[in-house]
């Protein structure tokens, strides 16, 4: 790997890069500040959407109009 | 649409802007109600959603633009669906509801649907190619493998597209927080 190896971080967090390229993104890490950010940022953003994947039902498709009472609405 | 859309909504609505609050409506009623359908039946969740979007709209002036619209909404709504339950007054009572909903792990779970609710709208901000890199990667459960031949794209595009859209959501939710 030469350079920095921020575009294999998701699949590294995914399980889902070959063994050598793993271990090879694992060394640079061990030793470049910039990656181990990169990699913390990926992963919050990544366990978020997984949790928003996993939410049962987490957004209703079929909102019904708002009817806020007479008068109330910019009162 | 601009970035920090979510938090200058939530200071038009506390402002009392004429349209906030159906804006506010718009962007976090699914939420609500798909919270609020786990707890009460079908077309009591729709009054109870009514009730909640009412009272965000008289309490405006009691929302803080500094902290989270959806935590805000969504502590109303929990409220209002726990009055729901204990409303009923027939002999079945619903414990079980009452308990997922008032304790801590209820809390908890309000904070997860707000949670949920600000990172759909982050993802909503990322440019169409990283958002769809990682919707198929993170609902679809495809591989990146798998992306790229379905896109017909380089791995190596995907790659890039999936590290940037997460880099970018994870700077939109820090910041929108």
């Amino acid at each position: 790997v030469t350079g920095h190896p921020q575009h294999d971080l998701p699949g590294l967090l995914l399980g889902e890069l070959p063994p050598a390229s793993a271990t090879a993104v694992d060394r640079h890490l061990a030793g470049c500040d910039a990656c181990r950010r990169d990699l913390a940022a990926v992963a919050v953003a990544a366990s978020a959407l997984r949790d928003l994947a996993r939410l049962p039902a987490a957004e209703a498709p079929d909102l019904p109009p708002l009817h806020l009472p007479v008068g109330g609405a910019y009162a | 649409v601009e970035q920090g859309a979510g938090s200058n909504l939530g200071a038009r609505l506390a402002a009392g802007e004429e349209g906030a609050i159906n804006e506010c409506y718009a962007a976090l009623g699914p939420m609500v109600l798909g919270y609020l359908r786990r707890f009460v039946p079908r077309d009591e969740a729709e009054d109870v959603l009514q009730r909640v979007f009412y009272e965000v709209w008289r309490n405006r002036d009691r929302y803080d633009p500094g902290r989270s619209l959806e935590a805000w909404v969504l502590g109303i709504a929990r409220k209002r669906a726990i009055d729901q339950l204990r409303r009923r007054r027939s002999n079945v009572v619903p414990i079980d509801e009452l308990r997922d909903l008032a304790g801590d792990d209820g809390r908890e779970l309000a904070e997860r649907y707000a949670r949920a609710s600000e990172v759909r709208r982050a993802l909503g901000r990322l440019p169409t190619e990283q958002r769809e890199v990682l919707t198929l990667a993170y609902f679809g459960e495809f591989t990146q493998t798998e992306i790229a031949e379905r896109l017909g794209v380089p791995l190596g595009t995907v790659k890039a597209r999936a590290f940037r859209g997460l880099r970018r959501l994870a700077d939109l939710l820090g910041t929108a927080g």
